[in-house]
């Protein structure tokens, strides 16, 4: 686990480095993870090492900004007079984050399935073909029903005339 | 028999030494995530928003500076050490992205243009409603980053000259908006593969929604949390520009 962490201490390092003499107008550690992102691609691999001190650190990233955040007792009194324009900006934003992520890469999707010879595709379109079936299966159970339904109303008048 | 101390000068040495500031933070964020796994991880319990309720309370309750900000200043001298791991947790991001690239062969195109198209309506939506409902500097300012997983908003924010405090906040509410929105906009829209919705919930609701999507469907998790580190990129490379654009 500590060689992880070595690593990850050493990419943060360089990333600081090039964005002080190089690319101000980046932070550091966003050099440093697209680094290390290339310097992955090229290696091939992740080690288990690097693997568990990222999950530990995807899992609870939350913890790492609750000392910033409790800041936020002195801007209390501004929240309070902006509340509502704040949470309408922070939930249509949120909606149109994840619609419009979510819409764009359906209507990619639908027009370009490149990755057509992917397991991962070849899995998904089964499983909504599999939806597909049991429209089509309820659609013609209707239909059924329907001409059942009108034969009894034929027959019902047939009977009335007689 | 030596003296004893009186309680207020145990808590006046106590509250002096960075420790208890980062047994707070720990202890706090401990209880949060307690409750969260037992409430079935509802996302309205978020440890991450009780850690920061209960230190706040405690902090400007019980005597830990004359006034509010002498509190925080006090409190953030010892909680500095884990403010600084946000930069170390920024670099790890790499892992995920990385993982996530092996299985997006042929399907990077379209999540670039969906990741930049997201994020750009998210963070135009957020500024533009903000500055129209006049809500002030350094609130339009924070909405420009908040967008962002926090660790690398915060790294923005500080380039950027605004608020990071506001920001984290943000990001805070936005990733448990996000987590219990997410569900109800994509079956609204009928979107079904699981690489979609994880992307999505990537993009909109940050590491909570991340945790949620894993429990779910693991190829939702994975490409959740690869959308949440690039959609974070992305962003630190294109702010600076769109900031000056709306802003200047």
């Amino acid at each position: 686990m500590i060689d992880g962490l070595v690593q990850i201490f050493l990419w943060q390092g360089i990333g600081e480095l090039v964005s002080r003499f190089l690319l101000p107008s980046m932070p550091g550690p966003v050099i440093g993870l697209i680094l290390l992102v290339a310097f992955l691609s090229i290696k091939g691999e992740v080690n288990p090492s690097l693997g568990m001190v990222a999950d530990a650190f995807r899992q609870h990233l939350a913890l790492l900004f609750v000392p910033a955040s409790v800041g936020v007792i002195l801007f209390l009194p501004e929240l309070k007079t902006h509340a509502l324009a704040v949470s309408v900006a922070l939930i249509v934003s949120v909606i149109l984050a994840i619609a419009v992520t979510a819409l764009v890469l359906k209507l990619f999707s639908i027009k370009e399935p490149v990755y057509a010879h992917t397991k991962a595709y070849k899995q998904e379109m089964k499983e909504l073909d599999e939806d597909r079936r049991l429209e089509i299966e309820k659609r013609k159970q209707e239909r059924r029903i329907k001409a059942r339904q009108k034969k009894n109303a034929k027959k019902a008048m047939g009977e009335k005339n007689d | 028999m030596t003296d004893r101390l009186p309680i207020s000068e145990i808590w006046v040495y106590l509250s002096g030494d960075p420790l208890f500031a980062l047994v707070l933070t720990l202890a706090t964020y401990q209880i949060g995530y307690t409750l969260y796994v037992k409430s079935n991880r509802n996302p309205i319990l978020n440890p991450a928003a009780i850690s920061i309720v209960l230190i706040s309370v405690i902090i400007s309750q019980f005597g830990f500076g004359d006034s509010n900000r002498d509190a925080y200043q006090k409190y953030f001298e010892g909680a500095q050490f884990v403010h600084f791991l946000l930069g170390t947790a920024t670099v790890a991001l790499a892992v995920p992205i990385y993982r996530g690239f092996a299985q997006m062969k042929g399907k990077m195109f379209p999540i670039f243009i969906a990741l930049i198209a997201g994020s750009i309506a998210s963070i135009a939506s957020a500024v533009l409603i903000a500055k129209y409902m006049n809500a002030g500097d350094s609130i339009v300012g924070s909405m420009y980053t908040k967008s962002v997983t926090a660790p690398i908003a915060m790294g923005i924010a500080e380039r950027i000259q605004v608020s990071p405090t506001l920001t984290a906040v943000f990001t805070v509410i936005t990733g448990i908006l996000g987590a219990i929105l997410a569900p109800y906009i994509l079956d609204i829209f009928k979107i079904r593969p699981w690489w979609i919705r994880g992307t999505a919930i990537g993009v909109g609701a940050h590491g909570l929604g991340i945790t949620r999507a894993f429990s779910v469907n693991e190829q939702a998790g994975i490409f959740a949390s690869m959308a949440m580190g690039l959609n974070g990129v992305l962003s630190a490379i294109l702010l600076p520009y769109i900031y000056t654009l709306l802003h200047g």
